[in-house]
């Protein structure tokens, strides 16, 4: 939720986005138009990557003010991103499932994650254990900023909330990490109480392999992250990832576009986030940022890069094998080096059509 | 060998393909394979499983000629060479087994998913993909910009032809004894074949001559591509049951010119795109009843001089032999029927058909799963689609397990317990087994659903290391008599009365009183809760001739009810007259019987009701675990006992889960 009283308008958000290219004047002008309810280019050139948030130093939260004016100004929902939400909204979110296991068991929330690789939750030695629940129900409705838009985020959070309250559990385990962000979003400016806590992928995956360390085979790669958008939200995931990496003898490469430098993984840029109307503008767009991201995890010599986002895999998968970067997502990495596991093949943004 | 289905077990030969008796596994895409789509083990085992229970012939799940042509993810293809060494393993495996193979040959076209093949997507008129057409009603400029089809050229219509004899050439190649051309389920062939579909103005559209041409170019080319001695099985509608569709009597002329171009025999079902209604026309659900087009195939029959394959919702022996005896087809294409027991031809060589589980037309596990999880489950066989990691093992040292509640989570834990070698003890409080499930076979035309209690209570009856106990109330006493090794507790749930004022009034009531007739109901109704149980609950009493009004808190009632099921129940309200109020959250039913809703942020009334029927949800009952749970070296729970009430298909799931990890 924007937070007008802790912004003294310094620009500090605008100047730092990856994207607008504005200078501390400019930053400045438009904030004060944003926040005046009048028109701004950063309503449309926007791609709700979400990283003024974080670059505002003060928690006003301009990223959220963004949003708003989008839905307002009615540039909501922009065609090609609506049409790949729309999409898992209407299939895989269509189906509610509890796969219930033995008590005592951990609860893990999958949302829509079973659209990307069916059968992975089914068949790895990883989730064997596991309570799992899935669908509509428990789907956070975040991915709708992508589509310019938070109305139907605040509407859905209680719902959401409460369904997962009712599972008997005190820790839930979050597959996907867009799924625990709102509990440090927009459940939090809700005042909703979770009766649980929510258990980053990270965190457990660490639990998982401590627990089990005697059959860590160390994996020996070199890995590149590329960090979806929702980790502006919570704690910094950096601290688990450099964690179960030690762990499992992966090392962590640093490149240029990480951290503060971070950039989209191209998947929300192709699907209408971008700057253009026009969708075959907005796929050529996505292409360069995902050229961009690849060049620089080959030039630093990954051979492997790791997503905690299945959207981020769908988008960079093909390129990324095309140039001998083997992707693989968090979880992977845990079944490959515990169990042995193949990485599997999620689908990619090809296979559904979204970036051609 | 059978003497009471002798007709059905007595072999038969298409074009020299001998098959052991007259049942075929109807082609159905299951969602297995992964990422690249190359046959993997988990699809070899799936097949495998019904070749060794005798099934004849094992039709492959529709396979795409052409990338183009790939309607979902997760299809086995063959559209080039690098897909036959899989096909080389399953024919193999298939052989091994007894059985034939014939690899179904597809094009999607309009009913290709246009999103994954952007501006390549080919129908014959262009237009929208109709399922997404419907999902995506409320977004005009969607359809028109994402999922707009191509009209495909002539040009390409012969390459796509030419792909078709490339991929019989493979599946030959690859140790298929047989190849189908798919020209129904509203894919490009019956398109093109349907006047509904097919508005072309060039030599494809408008005759039948016309309409057909494709369709004989394309048996045509395969049939040359294979050479005369190899069987090509074509697969056609006999109607699409729309006005402007193929009718039976097109189809009857259709059969007869695709046997001409050189097919070898004529399996027949139905078509219509996949739309939701079309769904549920080609995959009729328990309440269309049992084979429902077997008298169009039997006109087909009449006017073509090959075996005709009769296909849609034949569930069993009986019915199968029956058919066949009247000659109304030569074979039966068995499809959900053979997913809930791959067992049903050997069952029935061995003149068993009462071990026999039966599909029971639900289609939440196929149908809704295949369309949201991409992969099809069965709420009958969880055994499907994991053949492997479910084959019942028997155990070394067997245990006595008592099991506490026959439901269906309790029934098939104790089946899959008692199957592995366990000594098992049922016990049910109430006078029958089935539980709520029972409930389920209630409301009109559902009575198929009672399959899946009786083969369960069936299976444990004929087992010497079960026993069945009803009307009978586990204490502790009970359990410390009998000291089990391991209890299950299998107890499910019990209606959930919210503390609303007036719900404890005497003319209120719930669900299973109001289905099992136990409660009184006046003739104006108001049904609180309009999710799946309030839906068929409303449908019930309507049936009953009641004046029924469904009231529920969200903005949309059946929300559970999912595509063929949804419609159908949906429609059935409405044309009972059902009075629908969404986003009404009940706040009291007063004492002179007036309902109050909240509606628009005031407090109104929606009229006085004799009965009220509270269908808001369960919850879980499992109280008898608190107390027995130290008395016991093991307790599972189980299904809606263990925690947030589902289904019948999760609690199934759930109790096939437990039973194999005793």
């Amino acid at each position: 939720m924007w937070k007008p009283e802790r912004c003294d308008l310094c620009g500090d958000c605008l100047e730092a986005c990856l994207y607008l290219g504005y200078d501390r004047e400019r930053a400045q002008k438009e904030m004060k138009a944003l926040i005046a309810g009048k028109h701004s280019s950063v309503l449309d050139d926007c791609i709700t990557c979400c990283g003024c948030n974080t670059y505002c130093t003060r928690g006003a939260r301009p990223f959220d003010l963004i949003i708003h004016r989008m839905e307002e100004e009615g540039s909501a929902l922009k065609k090609g991103c609506a049409t790949a939400l729309l999409e898992v909204f209407c299939f895989n979110l269509a189906r509610n499932f509890t796969r219930k296991t033995i008590k005592g068991a951990p609860w893990m929330s999958i949302c829509c994650m079973e659209y990307f690789q069916p059968h992975l939750f089914w068949d790895s030695k990883l989730f064997e254990g596991m309570n799992i629940v899935g669908g509509g129900d428990y789907f956070c409705v975040n991915g709708m900023v992508h589509g310019r838009q938070d109305t139907a985020v605040f509407e859905n959070m209680p719902a959401y909330v409460e369904r997962l309250n009712k599972l008997p559990t005190d820790e839930i385990v979050f597959y996907h990490d867009e799924c625990y962000a709102p509990f440090f979003s927009y459940a939090k400016d809700m005042k909703l109480e979770p009766n649980f806590r929510p258990v980053h992928l990270l965190e457990w995956l660490i639990k998982v392999v401590k627990d089990n360390y005697k059959e860590v085979r160390k994996l020996g790669l070199r890995t590149a992250i590329q960090l979806p958008c929702s980790i502006r939200c919570g704690p910094d995931r950096h601290v688990w990832i450099e964690e179960l990496f030690d762990l499992l003898g992966v090392e962590l490469v640093e490149r240029k576009y990480d951290r503060r430098n971070q950039i989209c993984c191209g998947a929300v840029a192709g699907l209408g986030g971008g700057a253009s109307e026009d969708l075959s503008e907005n796929q050529r767009f996505s292409q360069e940022i995902r050229d961009k991201n690849i060049a620089d995890a080959k030039h630093y010599g990954a051979d492997h890069m790791m997503f905690l986002c299945p959207f981020c895999y769908a988008a960079l998968a093909r390129d990324a094998k095309a140039s001998g970067i083997m992707p693989v997502m968090a979880a992977d990495l845990v079944r490959m080096s515990l169990y042995g596991e193949e990485p599997t093949e999620y689908v990619t943004a090809l296979e559904r059509g979204w970036i051609q | 060998m059978s003497k009471k289905f002798k007709k059905l077990c007595e072999p038969i030969a298409i074009n020299g393909m001998k098959l052991r008796n007259r049942t075929a596994l109807a082609p159905m895409s299951m969602g297995y394979t992964e990422g690249e789509d190359f046959m993997n083990q988990r699809v070899i085992d799936y097949y495998v499983r019904r070749a060794k229970g005798h099934t004849g012939l094992i039709i492959s799940g529709v396979t795409p000629v052409d990338k183009r042509g790939k309607p979902i993810a997760f299809m086995h293809s063959l559209w080039d060479d690098t897909f036959v060494p899989g096909w080389e393993k399953l024919a193999d495996a298939i052989h091994e087994a007894g059985s034939k193979l014939a690899v179904q040959l597809m094009f999607g076209g309009l009913e290709g998913f246009p999103i994954m093949s952007k501006g390549q997507q080919l129908s014959p008129d262009g237009g929208v993909w109709t399922l997404i057409k419907e999902l995506f009603y409320m977004h005009p400029d969607l359809e028109k910009s994402m999922f707009m089809t191509r009209k495909i050229s002539v040009e390409e219509l012969k390459d796509i032809a030419q792909k078709f004899a490339d991929a019989a050439i493979r599946a030959k190649k690859a140790g298929a004894d047989a190849v189908e051309v798919q020209g129904s389920q509203g894919f490009l062939l019956e398109q093109m074949m349907s006047p509904h579909f097919n508005h072309r103005t060039d030599e494809y559209g408008g005759s039948l001559e016309n309409r057909m041409r494709y369709t004989i170019e394309v048996i045509q080319k395969v049939r040359r591509a294979v050479g005369k001695d190899y069987p090509v099985l074509f697969r056609m509608v006999a109607s699409e049951g729309i006005e402007d569709g193929i009718q039976l009597e097109e189809a009857k002329k259709m059969a007869q010119m695709a046997v001409k171009a050189g097919a070898d025999a004529i399996h027949v079902t139905t078509g219509r795109g996949i739309t939701i209604e079309g769904l549920n026309y080609m995959v009729p659900i328990a309440e269309t009843g049992p084979a429902p087009v077997i008298d169009q195939v039997a006109e087909i029959k009449k006017v073509v001089d090959v075996p005709v394959i009769g296909a849609q919702a034949i569930r069993t022996p009986q019915l199968a032999e029956e058919i066949i005896k009247s000659g109304k087809a030569d074979m039966v294409a068995l499809g959900r029927t053979l997913i809930a027991d791959p067992d049903w031809p050997k069952k029935a060589e061995e003149d068993r058909p009462e071990d026999i589980r039966q599909c029971i037309g639900c289609n939440q596990g196929c149908i809704d799963n295949l369309l949201t999880a991409f992969f099809a489950d069965c709420l009958q066989n969880p055994e499907v689609g994991r053949e492997a990691k479910y084959e019942l093992k028997k155990v070394d040292s067997p245990k006595n397990v008592l099991v506490i509640g026959g439901g269906v989570a309790g029934l098939e834990t104790a089946v899959v317990a008692a199957r592995r070698g366990h000594k098992v003890t049922l016990c049910e409080k109430g006078d029958k087994f089935g539980g709520q499930w029972n409930l389920a076979a209630i409301p009109p035309g559902k009575s198929q659903f009672n399959a899946v209690v009786d083969w369960r209570v069936h299976t444990l009856g004929n087992m010497e290391n079960v026993k069945l106990e009803l009307n009978k109330m586990v204490t502790p006493d009970y359990v410390k008599g009998l000291k089990p090794d391991i209890v299950i507790v299998a107890t499910g749930s019990v209606p959930l009365i919210p503390p609303i004022p007036g719900f404890d009034k005497d003319n209120v009531t719930n669900v299973p009183d109001t289905l099992t007739g136990k409660a009184k109901i006046g003739e104006n109704v108001a049904v609180i809760g309009g999710g799946a149980c309030g839906v068929e609950t409303a449908n019930y009493l309507l049936d009953k001739g009641k004046k029924v009004t469904v009231v529920e808190m969200l903005p949309e009632i059946a929300r559970d009810e999912k595509f063929a099921r949804k419609v159908f129940i949906l429609e059935s309200l409405e044309k009972k007259g059902a009075k629908i109020l969404t986003s009404s959250p009940v706040k009291k039913i007063t004492e002179g019987n007036e309902l109050i809703v909240r509606s628009n942020g005031r407090d109104k009334s929606v009229g006085k009701f004799d009965t009220f029927v509270i269908a808001v949800g369960v919850k879980t009952e499992n109280s008898i675990t608190k107390q027995i749970k130290d008395m016991v070296p093991a307790l599972y729970e189980v299904g809606d006992a263990y925690a947030n009430p589902a289904n019948g298909f999760s609690a199934i799931q759930h109790g096939a889960l437990i039973g194999r990890n005793l």
